[in-house]
Parts: C-alpha cells; sequence; structure tokens
C-alpha cells in the first residue's frame, strides 16, 4: 500500500526555492493498477523518487509498504527497496553481466542461497519470455528485451509493490503494447503495479485508474482514460 | 557472521576479483608501487638490524663490573650475587673469581698477557660481570647499583653506553619516520586505485542500491580489492626482499670481517609478518578512504 498525505517537495535551485510537489495526497491500495500520468516536469520523477526513498519529501507523510518513510533509519532503506521492485525508462542493466546475472544480481544483494537464485532466475526469464537469452549480454538484446530484463529483475524478490517510471519511454507502439500486457498479467497475479507514464494511447487503451499531476498538484484522480 | 552475510561475502569475493581484472592497469600500478615501498621499507629495517645486532655483541657497551671489597668473604660475596640478581634492570649476572679474570686478560691480550707473569700474587680483584635488560637506564642502574650494601665499587663504560644508544635511537626514529611516509604513499595510491574501480562501476552501484543492497554490501567488493592488492603486493616484495638479503646485502655485509650478517631464516618470520601487516594496512585503509570519500551511500 502507498500513502501520499499532503506531501510537497522543494528543491534548492539558482532562483530560490523551487516547488516540485504542492499538497499531494493519494492512496494506493494492494493490488490495484494505477497509472500517474502528466506532461514531463509535472512531478512524475519526483513522486517516484520519493516512493523508493531516493530522495526525502520536504513536507507531508508516505507511508510504503508499511515503512513511513519520512521518520524511516537510513539503514532500513534496503528493506523497503526490497519489497518493491522497480523499472526505470533507460532499464539500468549492467552491461557486463549476462541476462541471467542481471536478474540474479537482485536476489544475490538479499543473500539468497545459490540454489533457490538457480531456480527462481529462469523461472522469472520464461515469464518475460526470455528464456533462451539467459546467456546474452544486454547490449545485443533490442530495447524491449532489455525492458523485459529489467522488469524479471524487478520482480524476481517477489515484490507486492511494482514501481515503473516511464517503461516504455524507449519502447515503440507494438513492444509498449506487450510490455502493458505483462504489467497487466502481473498485477492479476496479485502485485501492485503503479507505472508513471505520459503515453495517452497506452493510458486509454487500459483504461484503469490514473491519477493526473500537472505543476506539482495532483488535478484528477479517477478511473478511465488519460486525462491530461 | 549471519546467513544472509555469508553468502554476501562470498559474493563480494567474486564481484571485486572481476573488477580486480577489470582495472588492471591500475591495479599493476597500486601493486607495483606497494612493492616499492615495502622493499624500500624492508632493505631500512634489515640494514638497522644488523647494525643493530652488530653494537649489541660489541659487548664493551652493555657491560657493568661490580666489585666486592677484598675483604669480602664467601658468604658476603654470595649474598651480593642473590641481591644483583634480583636488582632491576639487571639482566644476567656472572661471577668472576680473580683467577678466572686472570686467565680471561691473558686472552684478550694474546702476548701482552704475560704482564700477569710479573706479579707474585694475582692483583686482580674478585667481580660481578652484569649486563642490562634495558641500556636506556643504564646510570640510573649504575647510581643504584653504587648505593647497595657490600659493593666496593661500579665501572661501566657510560661514553660507548650513550653512543649505542644514541645510534639506536636515530635508527628507530628515522624506521618510525620512514614507515609512516611509505604507508601514506601507498595508501594514496590505493585509494585512487579504488576511486578508479569505484567510478567505472558507478552504474552498478546505482542499481545495487535500488535493488535492496546494505551499505555493507556496496562497500564490501572495494575494501576486499585493497585487501587483495595489499596481499599480493606484499607476498612479491617479500620474495624480492629475500633474494636482495641473500643475495646483496648478506654478501655485503659479510665481506666486512668484524660484521657477521643476521641469518635470514632468524628475521624471516617478522619480517614477513611486517611486509603483510603493512600491506594489508594500506591496502584495507586505501580502500576505506576511499569508500568514505566518494561513495555516499
Amino acid at each position: 500500500m502507498i500513502e501520499f498525505k499532503d506531501v510537497s517537495m522543494r528543491y534548492n535551485g539558482k532562483h530560490g526555492k523551487k516547488r516540485a510537489l504542492d499538497g499531494v495526497t493519494f492512496t494506493i491500495n494492494d493490488g490495484e493498477f494505477v497509472f500517474i500520468t502528466g506532461e514531463s516536469g509535472a512531478g512524475k520523477t519526483t513522486i517516484t523518487k520519493l516512493m523508493i526513498h531516493e530522495e526525502t519529501a520536504s513536507s507531508g507523510e508516505i507511508i510504503v509498504n508499511g515503512f513511513n518513510l519520512l521518520k524511516m533509519k537510513k539503514r532500513e532503506i534496503p528493506y523497503l527497496r526490497r519489497s518493491m521492485g522497480i523499472v526505470f525508462q533507460d532499464y539500468k542493466l549492467i552491461p557486463t553481466l549476462t541476462v541471467f546475472e542481471n536478474v540474479a544480481f537482485a536476489l544475490r544483494v538479499t543473500g539468497a542461497p545459490v540454489k533457490f537464485i538457480r531456480n527462481r532466475v529462469p523461472y522469472m526469464l520464461d515469464l518475460v519470455g526470455l528464456a533462451d537469452k539467459a546467456n546474452v549480454y544486454p547490449p545485443e538484446l533490442s530495447g524491449g528485451e532489455q525492458q523485459r530484463v529489467a522488469l524479471a529483475r524487478a520482480l524476481v524478490n517477489n515484490p507486492s509493490l511494482l514501481i515503473a517510471d516511464e517503461p516504455t519511454g524507449n519502447l515503440d507502439p507494438r513492444l509498449s503494447t506487450e510490455m502493458m500486457y505483462l504489467l497487466d498479467k502481473i498485477n492479476e497475479k496479485g502485485t501492485t503495479v503503479v507505472i508513471m507514464t505520459h503515453e495517452k494511447a497506452l493510458v486509454n487503451a487500459m483504461q484503469k485508474r490514473v491519477i493526473a499531476i500537472k505543476d506539482g498538484v495532483v488535478i484528477s484522480d479517477k478511473s478511465g482514460g488519460y486525462v491530461i | 557472521m549471519s546467513k544472509e552475510e555469508k553468502k554476501v561475502t562470498k559474493y563480494s569475493w567474486g564481484r571485486s576479483m572481476l573488477s580486480t581484472k577489470f582495472n588492471k592497469p591500475m591495479a599493476i600500478v597500486s601493486v607495483s608501487v606497494l612493492i616499492i615501498c615495502l622493499i624500500l621499507l624492508g632493505t631500512f629495517v634489515l640494514v638497522s638490524m644488523n647494525i643493530s645486532s652488530y653494537l649489541d655483541r660489541l659487548g664493551e657497551a652493555n657491560v657493568v663490573r661490580v666489585y666486592p671489597p677484598y675483604t669480602a668473604t664467601q658468604s658476603e660475596v654470595y649474598d651480593l650475587k642473590t641481591t644483583l640478581e634480583s636488582f632491576e634492570n639487571v639482566a644476567s649476572v656472572r661471577y668472576v673469581p680473580k683467577e678466572e679474570g686472570a686467565a680471561e686478560f691473558r686472552e684478550a691480550y694474546n702476548e701482552y698477557g704475560e704482564i700477569m707473569d710479573g706479579f707474585e700474587e694475582n692483583p686482580l680483584p674478585d667481580k660481578f660481570v652484569l649486563t642490562l635488560t634495558d641500556l636506556t637506564k643504564a646510570s640510573e642502574t649504575v647510581e643504584k647499583l653504587q648505593q647497595v650494601e657490600g659493593v666496593e665499587q661500579v665501572t661501566w663504560s657510560a661514553d660507548a653506553t650513550r653512543t649505542i644508544i644514541t645510534i639506536k635511537r636515530v635508527l628507530e626514529i628515522a624506521g618510525g619516520a620512514i614507515v609512516a611516509i611509505l604507508a601514506v604513499i601507498s595508501a594514496f595510491i590505493i585509494s585512487n586505485t579504488i576511486r578508479a574501480s569505484m567510478q567505472s562501476r558507478r552504474l552498478e552501484i546505482g542499481i545495487m542500491r535500488l535493488v535492496g543492497a546494505k551499505n555493507s554490501f556496496i562497500r564490501k567488493p572495494f575494501i576486499i580489492e585493497g585487501l587483495v592488492i595489499g596481499v599480493i603486493g606484499s607476498a612479491i616484495a617479500y620474495g624480492i626482499e629475500y633474494l636482495i638479503y641473500i643475495y646483496g646485502m648478506q654478501k655485503l655485509i659479510g665481506s666486512i670481517e668484524i660484521l657477521k650478517p643476521i641469518p635470514f631464516s632468524e628475521i624471516a618470520l617478522p619480517l614477513a609478518g611486517a611486509f603483510i601487516l603493512v600491506g594489508v594496512l594500506t591496502g584495507v585503509l586505501g580502500s576505506i578512504i576511499s569508500v568514505r570519500k566518494h561513495l555516499k551511500v
């Protein structure tokens, strides 16, 4: 579950303080599929960074998977991040590791047993349709394939929450639709899915809950199509 | 160590070896600098150890002679020996009766030893020959010995002792300074290598954080890398130092007749200990400095 209560975020910019978010409030319950939409610069990436505790809000209250983000200790951050999977527009794969090792990476970090890794990683690769690419290096893959590797890595820990920041930003429309279908499938299995995007067609096609952000403020929160 | 930590440590080793492979040129530079520093250090230590050992063997320096009065009886001499043996800062006590003293004199002065024949009766007194534990406290000990009951006279070569103490002290201070300077240089070079290694793996570090790696997990490979550089450097340096000592210094020192070089077997262990200690400390310290400074986790 994600709770944002009156969250504001100010950056210290060149021309004084810059307001990135202003009084943002919403709740995403377990098992939901939610789009957070807005033009670039609206505050989507700031919301992502706050959710994964890469940045700390200036004021308000954020609760993610039971962690109170403004009050938690620094050493608890790894445990928060293990409770979620994160996918980025630029995939963030390690080019010198094979597809298998890239996915296994998220498990090794938690000290998972080798035997478990050997079983779990092929299962994940199969789920995203890359079972035959386990020993390939990321630069040899297409954008869509790389994004699916990133997705496999995000899900390998069996997180209850998946956050995707512009996951289809680098994909063509056909691959984007495929990716959405995959995310929907994952959501059906019980994982909460939160997607930051500005792609109108995709949002309209999915007909899910949409939280629309403009200039750091929530302007609409309802099910259906793209708002702005 | 918890189960998670054990698994993670095993993985860290693998990743750090990998990175040493990737940053080969920098790692080689680090190891080389460490080797040069250790060899300079080792050579200095070996030379000063040989000088020290020579000074100790000079003998004259670390000898204090205590003379009981002529009139002392057998039991008084015996009592004095017991007192001296339990005296502070006294390492050994040897009783030299006058007959033995005469024999020593004859031996020490060869043909001049015949001087002794000119005497009807042995002119030498009985004496105790003492060696001290701590030469630097020699003058205090001598002063105290002079106040002991049943002691007629105490003699010692104050100048020689002072000179030796000074030389040893200079060697110690110079040695300490050299160790410090070389360790700082090595640590600096190693920390640069680790920084380069971290910069080449910035993406990986970022991903580690995103997937929930603990700080210790992120730091470990770099610390291990420093450790590996330290261990490899000190092992190679030790081998080279061995060759230098056996084929260079030992022959050189041995060619001067009065100097007897210390056999390598006697210094092998302390030297190995010192090399590993300095190597590992600078390696680990170098990487900790870098990790602390550049890895804001």
